[in-house]
């Protein structure tokens, strides 16, 4: 049986019928065509599959479609403009943060949650805000390096 | 200083080649537009699933996949019955496809299916009924070299071979061996002979993204694989193989890949999406979960290594054995090669006059192990680099001294009887005393505080390649090459390319294209790439200048020895006056010559030793046992860096690999069960497990590359192990000889070291 769901999706409102065993991960890739969150693990350990609900880093693996009924989804195709890049994602260009770039959308996340709830984030607090999100070819250095840039760079702006 | 005067002297003469640019394809890989295989879009696809054998060891009785079949929404069903009957592989041919008459570990292939959804092709596969005889597995190497163990492969000495492997029949699949002098009599000559065993575990590349594919048949019988692998011609030949057809009529469209380290190397899904989209008559697309790709992956192997080495009174190392027992799994894949290839890189960073090396490759009932980031590396190191340490703390040496004493030099004729160009061990050693301050005299920090050093090498070839080079009528360029975007091929292609042709960046644009578009290249995997590919788009600079001075023979009434290419122009060398536009010569070449293309290629190179030294600290907690490395250097001999920052990145990841297999990585068996097939109990280093890495390029051009560049993807992850169990030696006093050091393996060496047992 499907289920009628309202969401916002990256800013666009939509109305959907959906599974109700379907996860906002396969409903993103699946039904919106927003490959950007990716399907690595389906348990909830690698992060890969983040996205911003209401504006909170989740595992959309792990979260029902239809748990986001009603609220605001953020992909990593809506972080900026098309062809563009924001601050955050214009440090990690900067510092080499990205190299397969698989795990890189679900950081992005995690990352934009953190800066959202604190503007001067420690080396170990960033590294703590994105150890939900497995890497396996940075070793993390540029990550938390580019994390770290971002927030400075918003600071400097605000300052 | 000198040095750094030096490289700075290096850098200052080029303008693309040696700068830190970003990646060119950084804006599809931040903003979600990059196309991984999963996100490849074909209409009417369908889902496919495998189904894997749930035993290390059966004899198949029969296959009854009618009831999956009968399943509204399945679509194709395929088995051992739709291949032709033959074996394959790239070293020792040993395996079917889909199993025929025996499945070998858990894991093996038996069937597949494509359906309309994806919960169906699960109902399906469940379907499908599978009667086994159960035979008892062989669970490990010793297992497996025992005498009256059970045969995995009753016909191996029947099997062809077309790599280096050399079978011996019983679960031995390859024995191989090099000698240099005599090692038995020079033991005799030595002032002390050490032994020790070193063993190490299986470690899974965990790439992030799962293997992914999707495959069309074509109407006209062409085959189309869309795919995440790291090679798409040793792919696409692959596959032709299994499926009995001509290498043309398979087209492999090579997709982003995230993340291969080796496992994405070795055919995996592919097959079975094509022989499934053929009889379905509709594209077929197949992601492996997580679990599939633990138990279906192809994972480093475990080593077990015997070493016994002779030292005389003036700290030289004379004499040494090196044993090594591998632990291979079902098949043979890349791990046949690897059998030969330990046998050449493990004489490790050093001259040692008198060496015999032995592996052997033994089947067992586990995951076909194969390519990891620099495979058997890391293993042969560990064993080497505790053992300096282990000589020196017992003979009260310093073990810089040590290591200067007994560096490899370069021009060094290798145990293989090749010549070592460009080693440059000693010069590494230097950079990275100097950036970490390492002391053997300062390795203690404080209590249960330590600092390690290990000296390593990874010995780069580099397999044959093509390139080809369009220039446009304004000048700009497009390289066509057959090389996947690993880690970063592209940046480096655009670099190199532009530097030769001096055209800019942006005036150059790569692409890596599909088995029909390109010409033929190597895999991406050894670090091979920039010596092999780089010098063959190098080439095709070379080419594509070739034609344009050719063309401007007559306008510029010289010959074109006397030319040079700069800033769009053709011009006589030292008279910058006398010059063309090259856009008024490829205008003309319209009239002439017709377009300008070039072609660049590189055959197969002899390897060469890149080095690496690192220099770990770490505390160790003596209740728990729990290491944390705070603060990690690695030094590493580049040759030139194309792209310092894609160097750089690529040794922050080789070391954070390292330190999952020195501290907590293990995919472990039990009687040839998988016991931690997923990121639930499989545990690789988060950001809270690997410190910030200081790094120091060491840069003396290499003869080999192009722009004296070396590679640089796998030194970085071979001497990590061994720096953190010297490191975690120093800070405790306790030598665990075993990897992983995990926080019960060491806690249980620092109390028996209490109870009196000790080093």
């Amino acid at each position: 049986m499907k289920i009628p769901l309202r969401v916002t999706v990256n800013g666009v409102p939509r109305e959907d019928l959906v599974e109700a065993r379907t996860s906002l991960l396969t409903y993103l890739r699946e039904q919106c065509d927003l490959t950007g969150a990716k399907r690595a693990c389906e348990e909830g350990e690698c992060g890969c599959c983040s996205v911003l609900l209401d504006g909170t880093q989740v595992t959309a693996c792990l979260v029902f479609a239809i748990e986001a009924q009603g609220r605001h989804v953020t992909t990593v195709e809506g972080l900026s403009e098309p062809q563009l890049l924001n601050a955050l994602q214009q440090a990690f260009a900067e510092n080499g943060a990205s190299q397969c770039g698989f795990c890189i959308p679900g950081m992005l996340m995690s990352a934009t949650t953190l800066l959202e709830r604190n503007g001067s984030p420690s080396e170990a607090e960033i590294r703590r805000a994105i150890s939900g999100n497995l890497c396996r070819c940075t070793g993390y250095d540029r990550i938390v390096a580019a994390i770290g840039a971002a927030a400075a760079q918003r600071r400097n702006a605000k300052g | 200083m000198v040095q750094q005067a030096e490289q700075q002297a290096l850098q200052q003469q080029f303008r693309y080649v040696g700068k830190r640019i970003p990646r060119v394809d950084i804006v599809s890989k931040l903003t979600g537009a990059a196309v991984f295989a999963e996100d490849v879009k074909v209409p009417g696809v369908l889902y496919g699933k495998l189904l894997h054998s749930p035993h290390p060891h059966a004899r198949i009785v029969r296959i009854d996949t009618s009831r999956a079949e009968q399943l509204p929404g399945v679509r194709a069903v395929a088995t051992a019955a739709d291949l032709p009957d033959k074996r394959v592989g790239r070293v020792v041919k040993d395996e079917h496809y889909f199993a025929r008459d025996k499945v070998r570990y858990v894991g093996d292939r038996v069937a597949a299916v494509a359906a309309d959804t994806r919960e169906i092709a699960l109902e399906a596969v469940r379907r499908i009924e599978v009667e086994y005889e159960l035979l008892p597995p062989v669970r490990d190497a010793f297992e497996g070299l025992a005498a009256g163990a059970p045969i995995i492969h009753e016909d191996l000495l029947r099997y062809t071979v077309v790599g280096p492997a050399k079978p011996q029949g019983g679960n031995l699949c390859s024995l191989n061996s090099l000698t240099r002098g005599e090692p038995e009599a020079a033991f005799g000559e030595c002032a002390r002979v050490f032994e020790q065993v070193y063993t190490t575990q299986m470690q899974h590349q965990t790439y992030l993204e799962p293997h992914a594919c999707v495959a069309v048949y074509n109407p006209d019988r062409t085959y189309t694989i869309h795919t995440a692998n790291q090679g798409q011609f040793p792919l696409r030949n692959a596959v032709a193989e299994v499926l009995g057809v001509p290498q043309n009529q398979v087209r492999v469209v090579p997709a982003e890949i995230g993340g291969g380290f080796g496992g994405k190397s070795i055919m995996k899904i592919e097959p079975a999406a094509a022989v499934l989209a053929k009889k379905a008559g509709r594209p077929v697309r197949i992601v492996m979960s997580r679990h599939e790709d633990f138990i279906g992956g192809n994972p480093r192997a475990a080593f077990h290594i015997t070493l016994k080495t002779g030292v005389t009174a003036d700290m030289r190392m004379h004499a040494r054995t090196i044993d090594v027992v591998m632990d291979q799994g079902a098949h043979a894949m890349g791990a046949g090669a690897m059998a030969a290839s330990v046998t050449q890189f493990a004489e490790g960073p050093y001259a040692i006059p008198n060496l015999r090396i032995t592996s052997r490759l033994v089947y067992t009932n586990k995951a076909c192990t194969s390519a990891m980031r620099a495979p058997g590396g890391p293993q042969i190191n560990f064993a080497l680099e505790s053992e300096t340490e282990r000589i020196c703390a017992a003979m009260g040496w310093d073990g810089i001294e040590f290591r200067r004493r007994n560096a490899m030099p370069t021009d060094y004729v290798n145990t293989a009887g090749g010549v070592n160009r460009s080693v440059f061990t000693l010069d590494t050693l230097e950079a990275c005393l100097a950036l970490s301050g390492y002391r053997h005299d300062r390795a203690r920090l404080g209590p249960n505080r330590g600092r390690g050093l290990a000296l390593g090498n990874w010995n780069v070839g580099g397999n044959a390649s093509g390139a080809v080079i369009k220039m446009n009528g304004d000048g700009s360029v497009n390289v066509i090459g057959g090389v996947v975007d690993l880690s970063g091929v592209n940046t480096t292609m655009t670099q190199i390319v532009a530097e030769a042709l001096d055209v800019p960046l942006e005036r150059v644009t790569v692409k890596s294209l599909d088995t029909d578009s390109a010409p033929h290249a190597t895999n991406s995997g050894g670090s091979q790439v920039l010596k092999s590919h780089g010098l063959a788009c190098f080439k095709a600079s070379e080419h594509i200048k070739a034609q344009l001075f050719e063309l401007a023979v007559d306008e510029l009434d010289a010959s074109a020895e006397r030319m040079e290419l700069k800033g769009g122009q053709v011009r006589v060398q030292g008279e910058p006056s006398r010059a063309v536009a090259v856009t008024k010569l490829l205008s003309q070449a319209q009239g002439k010559t017709g377009p300008i293309v070039g072609y660049g290629a590189t055959g197969n190179s002899p390897r060469m030793p890149s080095m690496a030294a690192h220099v770990a600290d770490v505390e160790v907690d003596p209740e728990t046992g729990q290491v944390k490395v705070v603060r990690y250097c690695a030094a590493q001999d580049v040759g030139l860096a194309i792209n310092p920052m894609s160097v750089e990145g690529q040794i922050h990841g080789g070391v954070a690999q390292g330190l999952g297999q020195a501290l907590c990585e293990q995919f472990t068996y039990r009687d040839g069960q998988p016991q931690n097939a997923g990121f639930l109990d499989y545990k690789i280093p988060s950001a809270l497990d690997v410190p910030m890495i200081e790094t120091t390029l060491v840069e003396k051009p290499s003869v080999a590359g192009p722009y004296g560049a070396k590679g640089v993807g796998e030194p970085p992850v071979v001497p990590v192990p061994a720096a953190i169990a010297n490191a975690i030696y120093n800070a405790v006093g306790v030598r665990v000889t075993s990897l992983p050091i995990t926080p019960e393996k060491l806690r249980q060496a620092i109390r028996e070291q209490e109870r009196g047992g000790g080093a």
